[in-house]
């Protein structure tokens, strides 16, 4: 099994979604692959999705050495990922300001 | 010929709105003048709200015209030089201890970066050690305030087609207020360029900028609805969870949710702001019973 070391590519704390591409470059032409996330203090909820989109579109990727935050945040989201997606319902009126004289007035309001 | 616009004493007034009305009107006045130079007459001005500030100053960026900056009072020359007011730093390559003369002040510099730079990570961590550094956030708001700028930067990268987004944060008495922004295709223009949730949006720019406050992306995957949580959690977690504020203009659209409410609003058109800028107020520190994996899905 390849091993990657996810900190040497993208750094401690990783933040946006793009960077899931650097991963994917690492792993062509690998079989079975190891990310190793030691040193990774921080990824974004984003990022985490891309890591589930990886682990289910690459079948052979495994995780090791996250950190508790790091674990925490893959566990969330993977776990959101395997349920139906809810909405807050929000009624709120659109309210047309269009004329300058009323949104003028309305944020004399806020 | 040189056109002058005087700009309003922006105060620390709690009522947000009238710091909107004073930003609408100097960008009208502006974009209305068809002279290609400006001089922004600062006469009078003691302190400038950051919410007006921030905008203006990428307005000012975006705008294609020459814009001078006049009549300062000394300490706000030296203010607007700290923050990068009249050129905005490009945060480009920025390394490390770069910004260490901001650790004793309350703001950073309004700072720029490619929004398809390969240092986008690392510009948002240097840039949050020195806000936490300075303004002595919490340690229980590092992951809220990495959060909120992980996902709300990378939404500029993957949707607006924006070359630049932009970055400022000030304390100002116990609060950061954050202004996040770009020069990009709007929210409404994203869904239009995806032609997504075209059927129900229509022409409502208004209407966009709710959906998008919902959740719903322009980029789900075929089999799964992942994506859409950036803005709509963000929010939520600002406002509910840390009793903070959130405000997105996005062309005519504007975003309003505190405390108070929320309002969604079609704005005039003479008001229009080319791209998106979300601005939000937090506290330095989170009440006990914060939780911020409830605001993660």
């Amino acid at each position: 099994m390849d091993i990657i070391e996810v900190q040497k590519i993208l750094g401690k704390e990783i933040r946006s979604r793009a960077s899931i591409c650097a991963i994917k470059e690492r792993m062509e032409n690998k079989g079975e692959v190891c990310l190793d996330m030691k040193d990774i203090t921080f990824i974004s909820r984003s990022f985490a999705d891309e890591l589930y989109n990886l682990q289910y579109d690459y079948k052979q990727v495994h995780f090791c050495n996250q950190s508790e935050e790091v674990s925490k945040m893959m566990q969330v989201v993977w776990e959101g990922r395997k349920k139906k997606r809810e909405r807050k319902a929000d009624h709120t009126v659109i309210q047309d300001m269009t004329s300058i004289d009323k949104f003028v007035d309305f944020l004399q309001t806020i | 010929m040189t056109k002058n616009i005087f700009i309003p004493n922006v105060s620390r007034d709690d009522r947000i709105g009238s710091v909107f009305n004073s930003l609408f009107a100097i960008i009208r006045e502006s974009e209305l003048i068809e002279s290609e130079t400006l001089n922004w007459d600062f006469k009078n001005d003691l302190f400038l709200h950051p919410f007006f500030l921030a905008p203006l100053a990428i307005y000012k960026d975006i705008c294609n015209k020459e814009v001078r900056c006049s009549n300062m009072e000394p300490e706000l020359e030296k203010y607007f030089t700290n923050i990068c007011f009249k050129e905005i730093y490009d945060a480009s390559g920025i390394k490390s201890g770069e910004l260490n003369k901001y650790l004793e002040k309350s703001y950073i510099p309004i700072v720029k970066f490619k929004c398809k730079g390969t240092d986008i990570n690392r510009i948002q961590e240097i840039l949050q050690r020195v806000i936490e550094r300075q303004s002595r956030v919490d340690k229980n708001m590092r992951t809220p305030i990495s959060h909120l700028l992980s996902e709300l930067v990378d939404n500029i990268g993957e949707h607006s087609g924006s070359e630049y987004g932009y970055i400022f944060c000030q304390r100002v008495k116990r609060d950061l207020l954050i202004v996040i922004g770009d020069s990009g295709r709007t929210i409404y223009g994203s869904y239009v360029n995806t032609k997504k949730y075209l059927d129900i949006i229509g022409l409502d720019e208004a209407f966009a900028i709710k959906i998008a406050n919902e959740g719903y992306s322009t980029k789900d995957r075929p089999e799964a609805e992942n994506r859409g949580y950036g803005i709509s959690k963000s929010r939520e977690m600002v406002v509910d969870g840390l009793g903070g504020a959130f405000f997105m203009l996005s062309g005519t659209a504007f975003y309003r949710h505190n405390e108070q409410g929320i309002n969604i609003v079609n704005i005039p058109e003479a008001y229009r702001w080319n791209g998106t800028i979300i601005l939000v107020r937090i506290p330095l520190k989170a009440s006990q019973d914060f939780n911020f994996y409830h605001f993660v899905e």
